[in-house]
């Protein structure tokens, strides 16, 4: 990877941050909590949803 | 199809238990195809000794009618971020060159415990933070349908073993597709558990909120086998789920009854043709064996890679933040780009890409779930798992619906779906392109639904024949 494919993947990459920080402020209630490396324990991903 | 470690696990098991065959024999076999084919780059560390020693151990067991089960005598690869006691874990950095490992992971423990013979370690994208296996250090692994083009990652020495015939079944690690991408592009059956199926203690951290361990083998079935004797709570891991794990025996259902979920405006958009059309065909397959197929729609499926790329670069970049900073010549070019990307994230970037995640996840269940007057409640979704076939050499790029971006985020498109939700998913080969490169087909089921997604592609599997060809029948 060069100099020039690497600036190029940084400026998608940053672009791709403001997105999603966008989308989400947007678009998610500011009640939901973010998942956390202890979600499984115990509850299990979307169990709730089974 | 003819090298010995091509046939199924059971087959070869029965052969064992029958006499025809020793476990020297299979292990011998494995051996000698790493050697005829080291040009492929597959391994990092080939283990000839100890897989010997325990060929010899282990047939005695056996003869003396102690035996570990389906597993028992069967050659196996590790990838080299995994711990094998007593050998190097590089995870194919020279970072961590002489970190010798002082007791198993525990996957290797339980492969041990079910007899599986360890023949060496896999050779990988440097630091599991990449998805062509160019590795900088210990040589560019090859695809062995074409050797000028990328095995895919960052599990690819796992892929290629699989694929070639040097063992029966690969252990990979998957955090943004790392087990499926692999499997897609070498044309083998590759599992990405759900988070806290399987334990990673023992295993080098990529990325911690979303790192897996999963089994690469020809055979849906064989995948099984191995998912059952690694599956389960672990005290060493935190994440780890509590409850009893019940190994599975394949559901009888298969794909009569199931009913495939296909993600409107996402799930064939923006793939090369002839990915589509092998998707297609191969829905058109399940559906003539009794699925229902039908279309739903998903809020938020179009943000998935761009959460999923902040989140798989800045947990590395937090672990790496150091090693960074005082020895940076001692990472390969494209990984420390990768690293240094991680750094120009926010922490609000960070929060609400793990807040998208469980916003999206909770869609995705209500999307799966049905609704009165829409679309019923899906069993599992069907994508690509990749838009592409395997890339040459090289390429940092790709072009999807039009817009180029980064190989490592056209790589997410598809994988995203498991790796932001923690959902499993299993990839399957579904047909070849019109240069015979292998097309797979990612299944993504409901938490700790593995067993949905194995007994499908078993079943798929047993009505097409694209998992049995191997490259060098060409």
């Amino acid at each position: 990877m060069d100099e020039n494919d690497a600036q190029q993947l940084i400026a998608e990459w940053e672009e791709r941050g403001r997105a999603i920080e966008a989308f989400v402020t947007s678009t998610v209630p500011a009640d939901l909590v973010p998942i956390t490396l202890f979600e499984h324990l115990p509850y299990a991903a979307g169990e709730a949803g089974e | 199809m003819t090298g010995l470690l091509d046939r199924s696990v059971s087959e070869l098991g029965g052969l064992l238990r029958t006499r025809q065959l020793s476990i020297l024999d299979l292990v011998g076999s494995g051996l000698a195809t790493i050697e005829a084919h080291r040009d492929l780059q597959a391994f990092i560390a080939v283990d000839r000794d100890g897989a010997l020693a325990a060929a010899h151990a282990l047939q005695a067991r056996l003869d003396a009618g102690d035996d570990l089960g389906p597993l028992h005598g069967i050659p196996m690869a590790v990838k080299d971020n995994i711990d094998i006691a007593g050998q190097d874990t590089t995870a194919g950095s020279i970072l961590l060159r002489g970190n010798i490992a002082t007791r198993d992971a525990t996957v290797v423990a339980r492969l041990r415990a079910a007899g599986a013979v360890l023949i060496g370690r896999t050779n990988m994208h440097e630091l599991a933070w990449g998805g062509t296996t160019d590795n900088p250090h210990y040589g560019r692994a090859r695809n062995p349908w074409d050797t000028g083009r990328i095995p895919a990652g960052s599990s690819g020495g796992s892929g290629i073993a699989v694929a070639a015939g040097m063992v029966s079944a690969a252990l990979g690690t998957d955090t943004g597709g790392s087990v499926r991408l692999p499997a897609s592009v070498n044309g083998v059956s590759g599992l990405r558990p759900t988070i806290g199926r399987v334990s990673t203690a023992g295993v080098v951290p990529l990325a911690w909120t979303m790192d897996t361990v999963g089994p690469l083998a020809r055979r849906a079935d064989d995948v099984r086998l191995v998912h059952n004797a690694i599956a389960g709570w672990d005290p060493r891991d935190r994440v780890s789920r509590t409850d009893a794990f019940v190994p599975q025996e394949p559901a009888g259902q298969g794909l009569r009854g199931l009913r495939i979920g296909v993600i409107a405006d996402y799930a064939l958009t923006g793939c090369q043709p002839d990915v589509a059309d092998a998707i297609g065909d191969a829905l058109a397959t399940m559906q003539d064996a009794g699925a229902h197929v039908e279309e739903i729609s998903v809020p938020g499926a179009a943000e998935l890679v761009d959460a999923q790329i902040v989140i798989d670069a800045v947990e590395p970049s937090a672990m790496h933040v150091e090693t960074l900073r005082t020895r940076p010549q001692d990472y390969g070019a494209d990984v420390r780009t990768h690293l240094q990307a991680g750094l120009v994230f926010t922490g609000v970037q960070y929060v609400q890409a793990q807040r998208y995640r469980a916003w999206f996840r909770d869609r995705l269940l209500e999307a799966m779930a049905g609704s009165p007057g829409g679309p019923g409640r899906v069993d599992l979704l069907v994508t690509p798992t990749l838009p592409f076939t395997a890339l040459p050499h090289g390429a940092t790029s790709v072009t999807i619906g039009g817009r180029e971006q980064s190989l490592t985020a056209g790589n997410m498109k598809y994988t995203a779906i498991g790796s932001m939700t923690g959902f499993p998913a299993l990839s399957i080969p579904a047909g070849f392109d019109r240069d015979g490169l292998p097309i797979g087909m990612l299944l993504t089921g409901r938490p700790f639904a593995e067993e949905t997604l194995l007994a499908a592609a078993a079943s798929f599997q047993t009505i097409t024949g694209h998992h049995l060809r191997a490259p060098f029948d060409q």
